[in-house]
């Protein structure tokens, strides 16, 4: 198992979105949720692992090496983004045998078999694909190299729920039959919850959460009752309060009290987890503590 | 088989309604428990996380792994799987039953009366 290692990574751009300090370890054969509000940096997290861009400081290593010394491992890993692409005036068809040629254990027939059943016509220009077929190619792409490490950034951006559901099936189907380290980028955490077991919240420059999906859920708690009564319970780490006619409903973290029978308990969904870790105080609404 | 609430851990789900299947026979003593792929690729689960609830199966000795062949229901599962569930039943439906009557100021005889009359419906 290839081991990818960022140690106090730091990265400044002009426009002030900001990697602060971002240390991770990727090294199991697991599905990672990459989460993070607009401009949090995800995609240029993943431009800095596949060396598109440099960090302003701190190192990326891959199996203890730094990686900028170790060019010829770069095929262990895989990047599918928005800005990766492929020349506009191939075909499919093309794209993918030229893959063969350079990425000897590129599955090729896989590949061409999977972009036929999801409805993607070989003999057409690349540059001719709408953006959802342009997204789907490269996600079916990324999966089909022999990568170690698979780095899918929004691979539903711009398509339909049936086709969102096909590249989720996609994912799960080649992971099941070639267990790796795959990280997905999403916005639609709901749809991604039951693919992932590993959740990486990138918020305020750093990875606030490096967690497994079960743990990080079972420590987290919505409960609500009537207000008066959840007035007066000592909770740990709220994260949002919400009041309205007359009951108090609170999202937190930890470990809870024992709760009055009035009182009922739930473990919240990933979602809202991930909106009241990532959502600044200020702009909550309904806050009445 | 499988249909996905958003208050339980996914996993917990796979080992309940494994569980259910079981105490309701639709998986026999000796059957073979669909494989953790098949109900991963299925329903679009991590592998990971489907192990992980059968595992729960496992430990509480209702299915067994037999190397190299998957999971087997074990003999005696469905009377076991019965009567776990049945150890759960106060917990999981009457004392949210009461605790409705309670909001609704039903008395205690009103809610026999209640249980009755929809045991005689039923």
């Amino acid at each position: 198992m290839t081991k990818l290692e960022l140690q106090h990574v730091q990265k400044h751009f002009n426009t002030g979105m900001v990697l602060q300090d971002i240390n991770l370890t990727i090294d199991q054969p697991q599905i990672y949720g990459l989460f993070g509000r607009n401009q949090a940096g995800k995609t240029t997290l993943f431009r800095l692992i596949t060396q598109q861009i440099s960090p302003d400081s701190g190192a990326i290593l891959l199996d203890n090496q730094l990686l900028q010394h170790n060019a010829n491992r770069a095929q262990e890993m895989t990047l599918s983004t928005q800005n990766s692409v492929f020349a506009p005036n191939l075909t499919l068809a093309e794209i993918l045998k030229w893959a063969q040629k350079f990425q000897p254990t590129f599955q090729h027939n896989a590949a061409k078999k999977t972009a036929i059943a999801m409805g993607l016509n070989l003999n057409q220009l690349y540059g001719r694909l709408s953006t959802g077929a342009q997204i789907m190619f490269k996600t079916i792409f990324a999966l089909m190299t022999s990568a170690e490490i698979v780095l899918l950034d929004e691979p539903t951006l711009g398509l339909d729920a049936a086709a969102r559901d096909k590249i989720y099936q996609l994912i799960i189907d080649n992971f099941t039959d070639h267990p790796r380290s795959i990280v997905i980028a999403s916005h639609l955490i709901d749809e991604i919850t039951n693919l992932i077991t590993q959740v990486l919240i990138l918020n305020d420059g750093v990875i606030s959460v490096d967690t497994p999906l079960d743990t990080l859920l079972a420590q987290a708690y919505i409960l609500s009752g009537p207000e008066n009564t959840v007035k007066t319970l000592t909770l740990p780490d709220k994260l949002k309060v919400t009041t309205l006619l007359g009951t108090t409903t609170v999202l937190g973290q930890g470990t809870l009290p024992k709760l009055p029978a009035d009182v009922t308990l739930k473990q919240p969904n990933l979602q809202n987890l991930f909106i009241g870790l990532t959502q600044p105080e200020n702009t909550m609404r309904g806050v009445t503590s | 088989m499988f249909h996905f609430n958003d208050e339980e851990p996914i996993y917990q789900q796979i080992a309940d309604q494994l569980m259910a299947a079981i105490m309701t026979g639709s998986l026999a003593e000796g059957d073979q428990v669909p494989s953790t792929t098949a109900i991963a690729k299925g329903y679009q689960i991590n592998p990971a996380t489907v192990l992980k609830g059968m595992n729960q199966l496992v430990d509480l000795h209702l299915i067994e792994k037999r190397r190299g062949l998957g999971m087997f229901v074990q003999t005696g599962a469905q009377q076991q799987a019965r009567t776990m569930r049945q150890a759960a039943f106060s917990r999981d439906f009457i004392k949210p039953l009461l605790q409705e009557a309670k909001r609704l100021a039903l008395t205690n005889d009103q809610l026999l009366k209640l249980i009755q009359e929809a045991t005689i419906s039923d």
